[in-house]
């Protein structure tokens, strides 16, 4: 019994030593920039994540940690542009060549992220916000009157409360959950990826949901505004609203695509799957 | 790829649609230099331009210019002429810099094409949108600033240079004029609905998609798996929505569902080029 504690207590001694050799390793770096209203920020990072977040005054503060000494930052600043990169030296892989980003901007910053690994985080922002990502998630919170595209090949994206600027999502396999999310223009567009949307559709928006095989539901409350198209070719389509019949030649099949209007249909909303099942449901 | 063959190309490296040029570029110094040349372009372009929003002026001459060139039609009427405003001094360049001449050949062959394919339809607010997006993700236009940057005076040899971000656009219009053209519009009435696409045509895309595969694996190795993965994904949604497509020509969904897989082959092309050329 005694043996075994001592063994344990080696064991613990020996991944505290070996989690300090390995914190001992990272290299934290620090920069700040001055720039003007409107400025544009920039990060490009091979492996890692980048985290974005506003902060007050006319500066970017970028906090940067490296793995490893095979992996430089690049700063570039233009006026009020600023570029970071994640330079990757010979001999970099995807454990050395990580960088982790935590970039404070001011919250009109127009901002572009490009990771690999990812994950990608946005909050706080007005600005133009455009993320790149490949396998990692994408989250983006209170983020509004810019603009917000994101394009990822499966790695999984959520928006909460974003409002005011057009939203455009392009995703190959990734599920995308979108919570109040509302603006003039809301495009996603997925392979394989399952779409949710739960908000209230806004005024005078224009929503297109497509996706290939993955399903969609959008909750909606009662009172929402809405003149809705749903179609799924080959899978099922489930409507819980009481929708008066559009004058359109749209066909409605039963089971399989549903059209009409709902209160004074001010946001035009579609739901388009090819494989997947579609369902607008009512928000209890 | 030979230098000549790479200059008659530039004008579309913006693309992001051909992996050849890149294994060009890599084994020629002298195109490497051509391509940093046009980089130093777009940053001195970006600067130039910073300061300001472009006014509603210059909106509606980019879209005169489009309607003049018969690149879309519709009910405002057009007065300006793009190309009596060139100088003397750019005609003269023409005659002598074989890359600024080639991009406006090109242009030139954009426009004509273009007027062969368009029919009548305006283009959707998306076409304006993806143009206007596209030139600021390039920070070719911003919201005003305080400061007006320090001023670079570029190359002579590159007072041209506003021809690139013009054939870009102009590429993104063709390519959607030529899609709905060959596809039929939206609403089913105006087009025939295409035919399968050549084989030998599929070989150059299998064979381009190969090189694709090849280019991420080359940078990012543990990529290439999901590239390779996303990319039969994504064209077999184009193979379903082509068939679903010509099955009901008239259905617009069917042709959003082929809309979107384009997208999605246009996006991961971009991305790995992207990825390739840092």
């Amino acid at each position: 019994m005694g043996g075994c504690r001592e063994r344990v207590t080696v064991l613990a001694t020996v991944v505290a030593l070996a989690g300090g050799a390995f914190a001992a390793d990272l290299i934290h770096k620090e920069f700040h920039f001055k720039v003007h209203r409107h400025s544009s920020v920039s990060v490009l990072n091979e492996y890692g994540p980048i985290s974005v977040r506003p902060v007050s005054g006319h500066q970017v503060i970028v906090n940067a940690v490296l793995h490893s000494a095979k992996v430089t930052v690049d700063t570039n600043q233009r006026g009020s542009r600023v570029e970071i990169v994640s330079h990757l030296l010979p001999g970099a892989n995807a454990e050395t060549g990580k960088v982790e980003y935590d970039v404070q901007l001011p919250s009109d910053a127009g901002v572009t992220l490009d990771s690999s690994t990812g994950p990608l985080y946005a909050e706080g922002l007005r600005g133009d916000v455009v993320l790149v990502g490949n396998t990692g998630s994408v989250e983006v919170r209170d983020v509004s009157s810019g603009h917000l595209h994101i394009k990822t090949l499966d790695g999984p994206v959520s928006l909460t409360n974003v409002s005011d600027g057009h939203v455009e999502i392009t995703s190959v396999g990734g599920p995308i959950a979108m919570k109040s999310v509302s603006g003039p223009l809301v495009q996603v567009n997925s392979n394989k990826g399952n779409i949710a949307y739960d908000g209230d559709f806004g005024s005078a928006g224009q929503y297109l949901l497509v996706t290939n095989s993955g399903n969609i539901e959008a909750i909606a409350p009662a009172f929402a505004s809405i003149d809705v198209v749903a179609e799924s070719v080959k899978g099922k389509v489930v409507n819980d609203f009481p929708l008066r019949p559009t004058n359109d030649t749209f066909v409605q099949r039963a089971g399989s695509a549903f059209a009409g209007t709902l209160g004074k249909a001010a946001s035009s909303v579609k739901l388009l799957s090819f494989s997947g099942k579609i369902h607008l449901k009512k928000r209890q | 790829m030979t230098c000549e063959e790479f200059h008659q190309a530039l004008p579309e490296l913006g693309s992001g649609n051909s992996l050849e040029r890149v294994a060009h570029l890599r084994s020629c110094s002298e195109c490497a230099g051509l391509l940093a040349d046009l980089n130093e372009i777009a940053r001195q372009a970006k600067q130039l331009q910073a300061f300001a929003e472009p006014g509603p002026q210059v909106w509606q001459s980019i879209e005169a210019a489009l309607r003049n060139e018969g690149l879309i039609r519709g009910g405002i009427a057009v007065e300006a002429s793009p190309q009596d405003a060139h100088s003397l001094e750019d005609e003269a360049h023409l005659q002598s810099c074989l890359p600024c001449a080639t991009v406006r050949a090109d242009l030139n062959e954009i426009s004509q094409q273009a007027r062969l394919l368009q029919e009548s339809d305006e283009p959707s607010p998306r076409v304006w949108n993806s143009i206007e997006i596209a030139l600021r993700n390039e920070g070719l236009i911003r919201e005003p600033e305080v400061e007006r940057p320090r001023v670079h005076h570029a190359s002579p040899r590159w007072k041209l240079a506003w021809l690139v971000p013009l054939a870009a656009a102009a590429a993104v219009i063709l390519g959607m004029v030529i899609f709905q053209g060959t596809h039929g519009w939206q609403n089913g009435v105006n087009a025939p609905v295409a035919t399968v696409a050549p084989e030998p045509q599929a070989d150059a895309a299998s064979l381009e998609e190969e090189q694709m595969v090849k280019l991420v694996a080359d940078r990012t190795p543990s990529l290439s798996a999901a590239y390779e993965a996303d990319l039969k994904a994504v064209n077999d949604y184009i193979r379903e929505a082509e068939g679903s497509a010509q099955a009901n020509p008239r259905d617009e969904m069917a042709h959003q569902h082929l809309m979107s897989a384009y997208e999605q082959r246009a996006m991961l092309y971009e991305m790995a080029m992207n990825r390739s050329l840092r």
